[in-house]
């Protein structure tokens, strides 16, 4: 039986501009189960991120609801919302958001660390190693190249074994060669792994690698592939 | 080559770029006028607690003079009035001394006779007030209220009518004087001053041993041992001679080194502040230098529009600064000053258009120099590594994973990022922390308690006037057995210590008594000793002097002053004595080996003793009264042997509580209701602290103003930093949450830090903080006060430097999230 992983109902998020009132989105009714590998496509502009920060508890929505392994995210204060967050969920930015002063492996321990856990050494080096970083542990994100600072994201995001990953355009800053291996790798290790991967992107060729895609125009969801 | 007129662009571009950053234009322009602030503010307020200090020590030494000698010979009077070094030459002789009134006998009043340059220059600044003239006729006296007091007429005016008994060279007289005017100064002296024509009577020159004195002003305030040395030397002292200089004048150069000391560490105070701000204000913005060069503005362009836009921002905040500077020196601290202080009266701060000039010139040198190495990081940045542009410095590329907390880690990480940055702002803080400590330290050790240093600190002294009566049969013990059982019994009072006295004579012995006369003669007397040895061999008794008697803890302390130990059981047992020195050149060597016999007047030759003599001694306290033979120091056990009825001369007491002021009044009470209050003298430690404390003015309040500002510049620095680095950092802290970083763990981080540069600060400041203050103590300490660390003034500033480190970055940072969601930081950031 599948499992519902991610779940949102009738959601919104309203910004006001003044004069006018931009729907980013506006009563997104989805549903994500475990395992899956869902691709989000949205117009450049038409509130992609808005998504998935809602998604992750980054944001909190005009009206609606967001649940994630069946708690609803709109019930936690900051404070549960961030734990939750590390526990939780795993971030892939678009601009891989990495600490410039902790080296690749701190990068990659580090939601492990704020968590107070343990951190498995031994499910450290196979991530590493899928992803192509043994070489790189005590690197300095700022003299890495985009592909690898992207790869250290992915690991980051991956590390805490998170219930779903939720990746923001994460090839957006890459050319087509290392965005398709980026891709490729993130798919591969949320299987390997047994993850929920969410990918927003506005690029429908790498749309076409997630097991399902939907699409959102005008803040709702046009078609669920 | 055609000059390119791009003046237009780069004024434009300079114009917009600051509208733009409104923020960061106001953070900067209050950062410069604050550095032009702390140097108004600490400059003439530094002058004015100098000032006040100069007029204090005026006030104590009853005169403004730099040096004094005394029994001046015609020669050295001529050759000091001709010299250029010497601006003022004031002459003073004390000619006669008052010593009855027909009530009280035992007067201290001495009358003086001063020249018009003395009284009219030197001596005018030390005084409270003064009514009616010097005086010009043979009978009149301008004396001190003190004097008046004294003999007995408070509330004499001028034209009052004072009878009084004196002595002079010629002998006793009694003579009627009126009174020409009346003075008051802050030794509270006694004092009479004496027309010429009076001076002329009593057969006294300047010369004379203890009567004549010069004052001498110098017209420079600068001087080194060696043109002291100099000075001392060309005046030829002869050996009845005494040439002191004032503590401000032996110590000026260091003193002045001192002040410069300070001044400079200000100045740099103050150029931390400025080139933090903006080596920071660049850093942020060099994204936007980086944009310029993409659209073609070139190198010297980018410079030459920071240069102008520092121009005017620094313009603004050095006309800012010095307004509020002005305002907070001439306006708010002598209001405060007023407010809280306890003295009435004008608060004057000193003007001076040097220092105006001074803040002016630094503040620009400092933009100047603040300015030029953040323009040129500007310039040279290129446009694609401005675009990549995280933090200043980070060249790094390998970085070995670290132990402990990450919390702890990020933030040991964060302060060794930009080893520069954070090195400004721990230098800053430390300094500012140090400069706190060590005026604090000077103002706690000159404050008036500090400064009063009465013998064994006792808290009162009382003295037995009557033992002072040339004629002995005057003599009473007016501090009997009961008087002190009704001291004993009062309730503040814990210890009180007598010092017994009696009359002796020391009969003339070709050794050291003869040895001891020479030296006398030389030092002290008009005449040489030869002319006296016949009548001393004959009629020794005429010669008499003293022997005092000690308990056993007035001992110890007499032991802390000799140079060689003295057996305690052996003194105490009366096996051997101690002499006072009376300032002659006699060493340890004079008195090796040597025995001295003496008798009381009271036992006469049959009750000779003979004592070896243990050691030499210059304190004071043991010898109340000088006398021509040596005065003799024993145990009090011994004293009640020889006579068990010898006076007690004087009683120090200590109270329960120091500055007591009700055990005072009851110790004086008892003083007032004996039968002989006229003849008990009394010197209390709370009276010499009130002078002190009025001699002082504001002095005290001045210098907390200086260190208020000092304390705020520090934590407004460090407030700078933190503000412009959280300000930095808060793309990287909403990332930081993003991944789950709560804000309970962002705050234990910035709180790290904060303790990582409070600690920092703390350590230096501790250590070489501490080193220089007593350095810079030692400098500047003309008065010789003992060093006073303040332990708590500096605690509490270590609790508060930690209390801000902590407070600052939880605050700056609650204030820059403003409430705003992660995602909205980093939308903003990555903007």
């Amino acid at each position: 039986m599948s499992e519902e992983v991610v779940k949102t109902i009738k959601l919104k998020k309203y910004y006001d501009m003044g004069t006018n009132v931009v729907k980013a989105l506006d009563g997104v009714d989805l549903t994500i189960e475990k395992g899956e590998f869902a691709a989000i496509v949205v117009k450049s502009g038409s509130g992609k991120s808005t998504l998935l920060h809602m998604l992750g508890g980054l944001d909190t929505p005009t009206e609606g609801k967001v649940l994630v392994g069946g708690r609803d995210l709109s019930r936690m204060n900051r404070e549960q919302l961030t734990i939750f967050r590390r526990r939780k969920v795993g971030f892939v930015f678009q601009s891989y958001n990495l600490v410039p002063d902790l080296n690749v492996y701190e990068n990659i321990t580090l939601p492990i660390e704020l968590d107070g856990g343990h951190i498995d050494r031994g499910f450290m080096d196979t991530l590493m190693g899928a992803l192509g970083l043994e070489e790189k542990r005590e690197v300095l994100p700022n003299t890495l190249s985009g592909g690898q600072q992207q790869r250290v994201a992915i690991a980051r995001a991956l590390s805490t074994k998170p219930a779903i990953v939720l990746a923001d355009e994460p090839t957006g800053n890459l050319d087509s060669q290392t965005s398709h291996d980026v891709l490729g790798l993130l798919k591969a290790a949320a299987r390997q792994f047994h993850q929920t991967l969410v990918v927003i992107t506005h690029d429908s060729d790498i749309a076409q690698l997630a097991d399902r895609i939907l699409r959102i125009e005008d803040g709702r969801i046009a078609d669920r592939g | 080559m055609l000059e390119n007129n791009n003046q237009r662009i780069i004024r434009r571009m300079a114009k917009r770029s600051m509208h733009g950053n409104t923020r960061r234009n106001s953070i900067l322009i209050a950062s410069i006028a604050l550095s032009a602030f702390m140097l108004i503010t600490v400059l003439t307020v530094g002058i004015t607690y100098f000032k006040a200090q100069r007029d204090q020590t005026i006030r104590m030494y009853g005169g403004d003079h730099d040096a004094v000698l005394m029994a001046p010979s015609g020669d050295q009077i001529e050759k000091c009035r001709k010299d250029r070094r010497i601006e003022e030459a004031g002459l003073t002789v004390k000619c006669a001394s008052a010593e009855s009134n027909g009530v009280d006998d035992s007067l201290h009043t001495t009358f003086i006779w001063s020249d018009g340059t003395y009284w009219d220059v030197q001596k005018r600044p030390a005084l409270k007030w003064i009514k009616g003239e010097y005086p010009k006729l043979e009978n009149e006296l301008m004396i001190s209220m003190g004097a008046l007091k004294e003999c007995g007429s408070e509330n004499g005016r001028i034209g009052d009518r004072l009878t009084l008994t004196y002595g002079d060279k010629n002998g006793k007289h009694k003579k009627e004087f009126i009174i020409s005017g009346i003075y008051e100064d802050y030794s509270g002296e006694t004092a009479a001053y004496v027309s010429e024509k009076f001076y002329r009577t009593t057969g006294h020159k300047p010369s004379d041993v203890t009567a004549g004195v010069m004052y001498l002003s110098f017209s420079r305030a600068l001087f080194t041992d060696k043109q002291l040395d100099t000075f001392r030397e060309e005046l030829n002292l002869g050996k009845q001679q005494r040439l002191f200089y004032t503590g401000i004048t032996e110590h000026s150069l260091s003193v002045f080194l001192g002040i410069l000391g300070l001044v400079f560490v200000t100045c740099v105070c103050s150029y931390l502040l400025v080139y933090n701000i903006l080596y920071l204000s660049v850093a942020n913005n060099i994204r936007y230098y980086g944009l310029l060069q993409t659209v073609g503005m070139t190198e010297r362009q980018i410079r030459r529009m920071l240069y102008r836009q520092m121009f005017l921002l620094g313009g603004t905040g050095i006309m800012l600064g010095l307004a509020v500077g002005s305002g907070t020196a001439f306006i708010i601290i002598p209001g405060i000053v007023k407010t809280i202080g306890i003295r009435g009266g004008a608060v004057s701060v000193s003007f001076h258009p040097l220092v105006y000039a001074a803040a002016v010139l630094v503040s620009c040198l400092t933009i100047y120099f603040g300015s030029r190495k953040p323009a040129k990081i500007a310039g040279r940045i290129s446009p694609v590594e401005a675009v990549r542009y995280t933090a200043p410095g980070g060249s790094r590329k390998k970085r070995r994973t670290g132990k402990g907390s990450i919390a702890g880690r990020m933030a040991r990480t964060n302060l060794l990022k930009d080893r520069k940055r954070s090195g400004i702002v721990i230098f800053s803080l430390t300094l500012s922390i140090s400069i706190f400590i060590c005026v604090i330290t000077i103002i706690q050790s000159q404050g008036a308690r500090t400064m009063v240093s009465n013998f064994m600190d006792f808290d009162l002294e009382l003295s037995n006037d009557t033992l002072g009566k040339e004629d002995g049969s005057q003599y009473r013990q007016i501090f009997d057995k009961n008087f002190i059982t009704d001291l004993e019994e009062s309730k503040g009072i814990r210890e009180i210590y007598p010092l017994y006295l009696d009359e002796i004579t020391v009969p003339w012995e070709p050794d050291f008594a003869e040895t001891w006369m020479r030296e006398e003669y030389a030092a002290w007397m008009d005449y040489p000793y030869a002319e006296a040895r016949d009548e001393y061999k004959k009629n020794p008794d005429k010669f008499y002097s003293y022997i005092t008697g000690i308990d056993e803890i007035l001992f110890d302390r007499l032991k802390e002053t000799l140079s060689q130990p003295v057996d305690k059981e052996a003194f105490l047992a009366g096996k051997v004595c101690i002499l006072y020195r009376n300032d002659l050149s006699l060493t340890d060597k004079d008195i090796e080996g040597k025995t001295l016999t003496f008798y009381l007047k009271k036992t006469g030759e049959e009750g000779s003793v003979t004592l070896p003599i243990g050691g030499i001694t210059d304190e004071r306290y043991y010898s109340p009264y000088a006398g021509l033979a040596p005065v003799i120091i024993v145990s009090q056990q011994f004293l009640h042997r020889l006579n068990p009825e010898a006076y007690i001369q004087k009683l120090g007491i200590l109270y329960q509580e120091e500055y007591d002021e009700s055990a005072e009044a009851q110790a004086m009470s008892i003083a007032e209701e004996s039968p002989y209050r006229t003849d008990i003298e009394s010197s209390s430690k709370i009276e010499s602290m009130k002078r002190i404390k009025e001699s002082q003015g504001n002095m005290m309040e001045f210098g907390l103003g200086i260190v208020l500002i000092l304390a705020l510049i520090g934590i407004m620095n460090y407030v700078n930093t933190v503000c412009s680095n959280i300000q930095n950092r808060l793309g990287e802290l909403a990332v930081l949450e993003s991944i789950g970083m709560t804000e309970w763990q962002m705050k234990k981080m910035l709180v790290q830090e904060g303790l990582l540069f409070a600690g920092s600060s703390l350590l230096l400041s501790s250590t070489v903080g501490i080193g220089v203050t007593y350095v810079i103590y030692q400098s500047v300490n003309y008065m010789d006060v003992e060093f006073y660390f303040p332990f708590i003034p500096v605690l509490g500033v270590y609790l508060l430097v930690i209390l801000v480190c902590i407070c600052v970055p939880l605050i700056l940072y609650h204030c820059s999230i403003r409430g705003k969601s992660a995602v909205e930081r980093l939308r903003e950031c990555q903007g």
